[in-house]
């Protein structure tokens, strides 16, 4: 059905201009849906939103409105709902979607992807079902995966300043990307920016394997001992720390214990046993009401811990590569998963795919079918127990511990079909480069 | 009213403000007719009492003294009547009005909410005592004379509708025709269908779900009252209550009608069971009439309850929820079993980043 060499002319930006026509078509659908059909389109996310950002319009706190557990920043942002129009909220979202897309096709130019790659990557995020979806109904996470990668932007180009601050405001709004910031340190590496100039990047190259300069991740571990506290790591830390805290303590004094509660304490010892796409949701719902042991929580907390290291201390200096799987193995292996954490390694997925040695055929149709796949399965159950009310919890159980797998599998597969490209050159890599050229 | 004194200081007939000088200074009894002007211009919007209308009347007579002043009392006098919520005004009014010589009690807007206003918990026992405390409800009201507006029940029936969490419990009223000895007097009320709900802790409403039904029209007001934390499961929250406002013409009541309420509840989790389903029982809903006539320009509200120990209602009431549940037997092979696969998963990934490190150093070498 579609033409390729038609694919081939099309250039970005028309690209882009289709995919912002389609979503303000979804969005105006999702009125529609809303306004003359039972099911709505619009998530319930949004509702809780838009209601918390009209009590703080009001003067009075978001966390008036139950279920509000986001930043007061996001009430903020979205308090022209009550003033223009009550969609406002979407068409920030869906430009942030839009946004994503723009800044993956920039960062995979500065890298000297091929154009064609270029744009097919750039497709499997805009026109990701996932992605345009989760914009239009309003969800936040493209705001989010949107900060991200203007982080990774800023580090290309060595505003460590910048990067330092977009990172404090996006771990105030959404605790997870904490997890990004051993990578980023350990990338914030002398060698890779040296205190003359900028980085420089490495370029992508059609080539096989690439040169490993200073041995495997165990010896970089050992120069990380040594010279952890350069000067740019330190500012990265600090800046990004005072911009955190700045944040934080602003909501506090502005919304008081509510607001850490909400906002904070609750994702970070969050328990729920509603059934999700985690293996530990019926092990919660089974102990629900009883007190949890040092040793279980130890137990629930270590594969995650263990998994976050060793991606950390192998994968760093192909920090894009590195941030994608640890955002799948931090959603795996949480004990909470919704359908909108998918968006996080989505937006991280086009950045690695030039690399991969993965075709299509077959080991890519082979992930993509056994990840919908377990997800069709497990919703299938789910669908059974929340609408047919069959007592289905065992399987819907063994459901999530099969979707786990798939996620595992893949993520192994991919691991092995990587090709490895250090993000920056290191200074032994640049000499090399030169004294080559002269040759 | 003092036209005595109008027609011996000011020739003139009061016409309207602006045809009258703007320096002119207005005689007392000028003052006092236009301030009485005034107050019923405004009547309609806010139902002044006759406190703050004597209020009114002094303050215009006194302080009156040319007509801009004039002009700037009543824009203040017309916005500050639209702020005025109705409700609280009509309450005052009405209880003013009821000649009641018993303590009043301020009549809520939501009966429950009075009820939570001295309890913290839902519980049947403390319920059923305050409702029939009928000064709570404002049963206080004396019935007037020529009411026989008493809908009478024939059938009562309760339904769960739908499958899974979410579902609708339906209540079916029928009425039996009435009888009137004064027709005017039920043409000019309105009827108000107040149905208490009291929900089990099995079960909850979502207030938000609830307010959007009211958006569209289907009830006329709703409040849920108690727990509404939509998030825990059953054996760590509350009782709640839902109250439904509806509001009925009451000339349908001449003729055989129903009334069927649909309220959307849903599920919460369930404490473990053996059997992996728990049953939850939704008892018979409180049922209060608040008709209000209007006799004389005065609001006039009566409450009554409709009755469930008659004799000929036929009641069909069971309503019982099947609710999946946890099995407490699963516990230990869950906990077991999802641990193992955490680890074995931690394993597989630990040993194929590992490994793809080793064959990363050993490419190296083998180029070099």
């Amino acid at each position: 059905m579609i033409n390729l060499s038609a694919m081939r002319s099309l250039d970005f930006t028309s690209l882009l201009l289709f995919s912002a026509i389609f979503r303000v078509i979804l969005i105006i659908y999702g009125e529609w849906q809303d306004a003359h059909m039972e099911v709505n389109y619009t998530d319930v996310d949004y509702l809780v939103f838009s209601d918390a950002a009209s009590l703080m319009a009001s003067g009075d706190s978001p966390y008036k409105r139950t279920t509000y557990r986001y930043s007061p920043l996001l009430a903020f942002l979205l308090i022209p709902n009550s003033l223009i129009h009550r969609s406002w909220g979407k068409f920030i979202f869906s430009a942030s979607d839009l946004l994503v897309g723009y800044f993956i096709h920039f960062i995979l130019q500065q890298r000297k992807v091929p154009r064609k790659l270029c744009n097919y990557c750039v497709m499997t995020w805009l026109f990701n079902p996932f992605t345009f979806t989760i914009g239009t109904r309003g969800n936040c996470e493209p705001v989010v995966c949107a900060m991200i990668l203007w982080i990774i932007i800023c580090l290309m180009k060595g505003n460590l300043l910048q990067s330092a601050f977009w990172y404090g405001l996006i771990v105030h709004f959404r605790i997870y990307p904490i997890i990004y910031a051993i990578p980023i340190v350990l990338v914030l590496d002398p060698n890779f920016f040296p205190s003359d100039r900028k980085p420089i990047l490495k370029n992508w190259t059609a080539a096989q394997a690439e040169r490993l300069n200073d041995g495997n991740c165990l010896c970089s571990l050992h120069n990380l001992l040594k010279c952890i506290f350069t000067r740019k790591r330190l500012m990265f830390g600090l800046v990004s720390a005072a911009v955190f805290f700045l944040f934080t303590g602003l909501s506090y004094y502005l919304y008081g214990w509510e607001f850490l509660h909400e906002a904070l304490l609750y994702h970070l010892t969050r328990t729920d046993p509603r059934h999700n796409f985690s293996i530990y949701f019926y092990h919660i719902y089974l102990h629900y009401g009883y007190d949890i042991s040092v040793v279980e929580k130890l137990i629930s907390f270590l594969p995650q811990f263990m998994v976050q290291l060793v991606l950390i201390f192998c994968f760093a200096k192909d920090l894009p590569f590195c941030l994608f799987a640890q955002t799948v193995a931090f959603v795996a292996f949480n004990k909470v998963i919704t359908a909108q954490y998918f968006v996080w390694f989505f937006c991280l997925l086009p950045l690695i795919l030039p690399w991969s040695k993965m075709k299509l055929k077959w080991d890519g149709m082979l992930c993509i079918l056994s990840w919908m796949g377990a997800q069709v399965h497990w919703l299938m159950w789910g669908y059974l127990l929340e609408f047919k009310g069959k007592n289905v919890f065992l399987e819907l159980w063994v459901a999530s511990l099969v979707f786990h797998a798939a996620n595992v599998f893949i993520l192994t597969l991919v691991i092995r079909h990587h090709r490895f490209s250090s993000f920056f050159l290191g200074l032994e890599d640049v000499k090399s480069k030169n004294v080559a050229k002269l040759e | 009213m003092g036209s005595g004194h109008y027609h011996q200081f000011n020739p003139a007939p009061p016409s309207l403000p602006l045809s009258l000088p703007p320096k002119l200074i207005w005689s007392p009894s000028h003052r006092f007719r236009w301030s009485f002007f005034v107050v019923h211009s405004i009547d309609p919007f806010c139902n002044l009492d006759l406190g703050s209308r004597l209020i009114v009347y002094l303050i215009t007579s006194f302080s009156m003294k040319t007509w801009r002043q004039f002009i700037g009392l009543c824009i203040y006098l017309l916005v500050w009547s639209s702020f005025i919520s109705s409700p609280i005004v009509d309450s005052a009014n009405s209880n003013f009005n009821s000649g009641n010589e018993r303590t009043f009690h301020p009549v809520k807007k939501f009966v429950m909410q009075s009820y939570f206003d001295r309890h913290i918990e839902l519980h049947d026992s403390v319920f059923d005592n305050f409702i029939s405390q009928e000064d709570n409800v404002g049963l206080c009201q004396v019935l007037p004379e020529n009411h026989d507006f008493v809908p009478r029940l024939s059938v009562l029936k309760r339904d769960l509708i739908g499958e899974g969490s979410h579902r609708h419990v339906s209540t079916l009223l029928k009425f039996q025709s009435q009888q009137l000895e004064s027709s005017s007097q039920l043409l000019s009320s309105s009827c108000d269908f107040i149905i208490i709900e009291r929900l089990p802790t099995g079960v909850f409403a979502d207030p938000f779900e609830l307010q959007r039904l009211v958006q569209r029209g289907v009830f006329n007001d709703v409040d849920v009252f108690g727990d509404t934390n939509l998030e825990l499961p059953s054996f760590l929250s509350n009782r709640s209550a839902v109250e439904i406002h509806l509001v009925v013409d009451p000339n349908k009541f001449l003729e055989p009608t129903d009334i069927k309420i649909e309220l959307p509840l849903h599920a919460r989790y369930q404490p473990l069971n053996e059997s992996g389903y728990s049953t939850v029982e939704l008892g018979m809903p409180d049922i209060l009439v608040r008709c209000s006539t209007k006799e004389r320009s005065e609001n006039q509200n009566y409450f009554f309850k409709l009755t469930n120990n008659d004799a000929d209602v036929m009641y069909e009431a069971d309503v019982l929820w099947r609710i999946p549940s946890g099995k407490k037997a699963h516990s230990n092979l869950v906990f077991v079993i999802t641990f193992s696969v955490a680890l074995l998963s931690t394993l597989v990934i630990f040993l194929s980043s590992l490994e793809y490190s080793k064959s990363r150093v050993r490419k190296d070498s083998k180029q070099s």
